[in-house]
């Protein structure tokens, strides 16, 4: 059942009936509850391959119930380890191969997500944050809630509690459910087709031959790949993204946004709070903030703390990209954007140790220095992804042309950043249009015939597309 | 509650609205016709050949009484004129749904599509008349086994069958076939239009239209030259013109060698046993080929070496017949089509042979 498949409207379709159709919060719990249960049955080949995901789940609970009620820092710390540790050998990281595996097959899918989740109320609720205990039926429809299962957006318990509560009332009205409906059209336009056609790209160029290539011709055909697996990349998640917090309207939730126009991003930190957002926040409160607190308590001093920060971003970002997957590569991957976050905190330091505070706020003001630092992130981002698509033959080609790597790297870096200058420019000189745009299209007679219109166009193009719909490209994470 | 279902109705309301205005559209440029010949629709809704031959079938369902139904490649399209034929054949409709450059297994597939889709108590009274030339068994390195493109597809993106063992069924059949053929008109006006944007970027036209229309061909296309290519071959009026052709017609049907390919043979073998099975009128034409063509081409006598076994197969089936026209003289434009102002002499001869007892 994926997102673009005739079964998932007319499950959504049912479960929306049913839902709204249940007379009271309990009866609407239960309901989300049985479609989270239906998706996750559905979406892997067989239930009994969810049974590790069952046996994690229910020892989360388990753990974050103690938690909650001991406030015990050994039991919560050995909680941790343990669940962790289960995530480890379920994911069958290398650094477990040692481990026997389980001799049944089973479905890691979601089990992330629900870490995050488990994680989060079990030191929540260990500090005192979450202070009335969870009940098993809550905590499923949060770790499961099958609008955010496979890929977040990571919402905060506390956030969802208060929705959760309003459910037998959802706010409701003409205007929700039209941005809702508006949400999945475009949502759709960008994961079924604008990704669809940057993917195709992307396979066209990663395969063109590159013996004996030059540096132009190699950093062209590297560049465009780069770019466009980047580009793919970014449609497809936000693409469900929109999906998953447009259909969450119409259940009554409001889902956080995971994307912020992230490649608008004048530098590496700044990117992280637009691309991902609820998982780079999930870092920044459980990893980013306990290993500064760490480092500074053991080693702070008012000269050392600034430079303590880039070691506890280096450790975040590595740790973040590391958690993508189970292999080596991965570890590459996670050593990349660690260097990339921890170097560009660095440079700020230094930036304003050297200039001045004032001065350094000047030069990152400065237009031309402005946006090759977008072109610069945009790059140094993509280059890191090209660990989830490079074959070791393409990276042999690098190897032997460093040279070339570096000027194709600098050169891709410029073009980057006079493309994304020049659609910031053409997105700010057709403000004026888009706000005409808005105001035909927002009346309460024209928004029906403008959604209707806009999602039939692209109801069109999809069933119009020979090349098939991309996967979620998030999922095997 | 209330909320969302009046704007869940409003949202279906205006795309139903955006659907039938678009059917609308479609209906208004292209209206459904009793005859399907798919060098009509060349530049219409469904923009090339393939898409028109399978799409128009389907839409048509053929729902003449005695009915003619022509399949091949360029020379049958070009040659068989189904007006030029119904004026000879009083009282039978005869559609054409040839492609061109099309190979015996896309033949093989359209017949049956075509017999497939077809009111049962229409079969008895539908000859098939399946065009045999050498250019349909093309070796595996050509060009025209080499094109992705195919009547399969496009069966395939009809969405209107399934695919068991190579075998195509249809999910329905009559009203509710060409109701489902109809409500997908919008998807091909569409996809029309694409193709439309696609062709002015790509600076591509359909060569075998303009040639036909001109009656006149420029080797100066020949630059320019994809699939269908048939009608870009020079007119054969001169030695030199003569070899050209042949050196065009050893690149585009075997490429290296003298061998056709023996697996499109096995197709048009497949069609042969099909309709002798299912009692299908069926009239293979040996199409028109020029001695200096059977004489300068290398492969000619593998084709009729392969092309014998079919024939022998054909003797013990009632319902199978073949035309020879190979030998006949018939005016010809190049090594294969015929002259664009005499396709009646054409029509004639095939209009005879289907009604010699």
């Amino acid at each position: 059942m994926y997102f673009t498949s005739v079964e998932f409207f007319v499950f959504v379709a049912l479960s929306l009936l049913a839902f709204h159709l249940a007379p009271s919060l309990r009866a609407r719990r239960w309901v989300l509850a049985a479609s989270n249960a239906v998706f996750m049955a559905v979406l892997v080949a067989s239930p009994t391959l969810l049974v590790p995901m069952a046996v994690f789940l229910v020892c989360g609970f388990v753990f974050v119930r103690v938690a909650q009620a001991r406030q015990s820092r050994p039991l919560t710390v050995a909680s941790i380890v343990i669940t962790v540790g289960a995530f480890v050998f379920f994911k069958g990281y290398s650094v477990v191969d040692f481990l026997p595996p389980l001799l049944e097959p089973y479905s890691v899918v979601g089990l992330s997500y629900v870490l995050f989740r488990v994680l989060h109320l079990l030191v929540d609720g260990y500090n005192g944050a979450i202070r009335t205990p969870v009940p098993f039926l809550l905590f499923l429809n949060y770790c499961c809630s099958f609008l955010s299962w496979l890929s977040g957006p990571i919402q905060r318990y506390e956030e969802f509690l208060e929705q959760e509560s309003h459910l037998a009332n959802p706010p409701m009205s003409t205007g929700l459910v039209w941005d809702a409906f508006s949400r999945i059209a475009t949502g759709y336009f960008k994961l079924a087709l604008l990704s669809g056609f940057l993917v195709d790209l992307h396979e066209f160029l990663a395969a063109l031959p590159l013996s004996g290539a030059g540096t132009l011709r190699l950093g062209t055909i590297l560049g465009g790949a780069a770019a466009s697996y980047t580009l793919y990349m970014y449609y497809n998640f936000a693409g469900y993204m929109d999906v998953v917090i447009g259909l969450g309207t119409l259940y009554g939730f409001r889902l956080p946004e995971n994307f912020d126009r992230p490649f608008a991003s004048g530098n590496f930190l700044e990117f992280w709070s637009r691309w991902h957002i609820t998982l780079s926040n999930w870092f920044k409160f459980y990893v980013f903030n306990p290993a500064t607190k760490a480092l500074v308590s053991r080693w702070g001093t008012r000269r050392a703390t600034p430079y303590l920060g880039v070691v506890a971003y280096f450790v975040t970002f590595a740790t973040m990209g590391i958690w993508h997957g189970s292999t080596p590569i991965f570890f590459v991957y996670g050593l990349f954007l660690g260097s990339g976050v921890s170097l560009n905190k660095l440079y700020e330091i230094e930036g304003r140790r050297l200039l001045g505070k004032q001065a350094f706020g000047r030069l990152r003001a400065n237009g031309p220095y402005a946006a090759l630092c977008r072109g610069l992130v945009f790059t140094y981002f993509a280059t890191a992804l090209m660990c989830f698509w490079m074959t070791p033959r393409t990276f042999g080609h690098v190897v032997q042309n460093p040279l070339g790597a570096v000027v194709a790297f600098l050169v891709a870096a410029v073009f980057a950043a006079v493309i994304l200058e020049t659609g910031g420019r053409a997105r700010s000189a057709s403000a004026g249009a888009r706000v005409t745009f808005q105001r035909i299209t927002q009346g309460d007679a024209a928004r029906p015939v403008w959604v209707g219109i806009k999602a039939y166009a692209i109801l069109l193009l999809i069933l119009m597309n020979t090349t098939g719909v991309p996967t979620f490209v998030y999922v095997p994470f | 509650m209330k909320i969302l279902v009046k704007q869940v109705a409003k949202l279906v309301a205006v795309l139903a609205l955006c659907h039938v205005a678009l059917l609308g559209v479609s209906l208004w440029l292209y209206p459904i016709q009793a005859r399907v010949d798919t060098i009509d629709h060349e530049n219409s809704l469904f923009r090339d050949q393939f898409q028109s031959a399978v799409n128009l079938s389907l839409e048509s369902g053929f729902q003449d009484d005695e009915q003619v139904i022509i399949v091949g490649p360029s020379n049958a399209l070009l040659g068989f004129r189904p007006d030029e034929v119904e004026r000879r054949m009083p009282g039978v409709r005869v559609h054409n749904l040839a492609t061109a450059s099309m190979r015996s297994d896309e033949i093989r597939k359209l017949v049956q599509m075509a017999w497939s889709i077809m009111p049962e108590e229409h079969r008895p009274r539908t000859t098939f008349v399946v065009s045999v030339i050498f250019t349909s068994f093309p070796s595996a390195g050509s060009i025209y086994m080499r094109r992705e493109a195919g009547v399969a597809h496009e069966i395939r993106r009809s969405g209107s069958f399934r695919e068991l063992d190579d075998e195509i069924d249809p999910r329905w059949t009559g009203l509710a076939l060409r109701t489902v053929t109809l409500l997908r008109r919008p998807l091909a006006l569409v996809d029309a239009w694409r193709d439309d944007l696609a062709r002015i970027v790509s600076g591509t036209r359909n060569f075998l239209l303009v040639a036909l229309r001109n009656g006149s061909l420029d080797t100066d296309l020949l630059g320019k030259s994809r699939p269908p290519l048939a009608m870009l071959f020079p007119r054969a009026d001169s030695e030199e013109n003569r070899q050209m052709n042949l050196s065009m017609l050893r690149y585009f049907t075997t490429a290296k060698g003298t061998a056709l390919a023996a697996a499109q043979f096995e197709e048009l073998s497949a069609l042969v046993r099909w309709a002798g099975d299912n009692d299908v009128r069926l009239r293979l034409v040996g199409m028109p080929v020029p001695s200096w063509v059977r004489d300068g081409l290398p492969y000619y006598d593998d084709y009729r070496n392969q092309l014998d076994p079919i024939l022998r197969q054909m003797r013990s089936l009632p319902s199978v017949r073949f035309i020879d026209l190979h030998d006949a003289d018939l005016p010809m434009w190049d090594a294969t089509h015929p002259e664009p102002a005499r396709t009646g002499d054409w029509a004639k001869a095939l209009a005879s042979a289907l009604e010699a007892p």
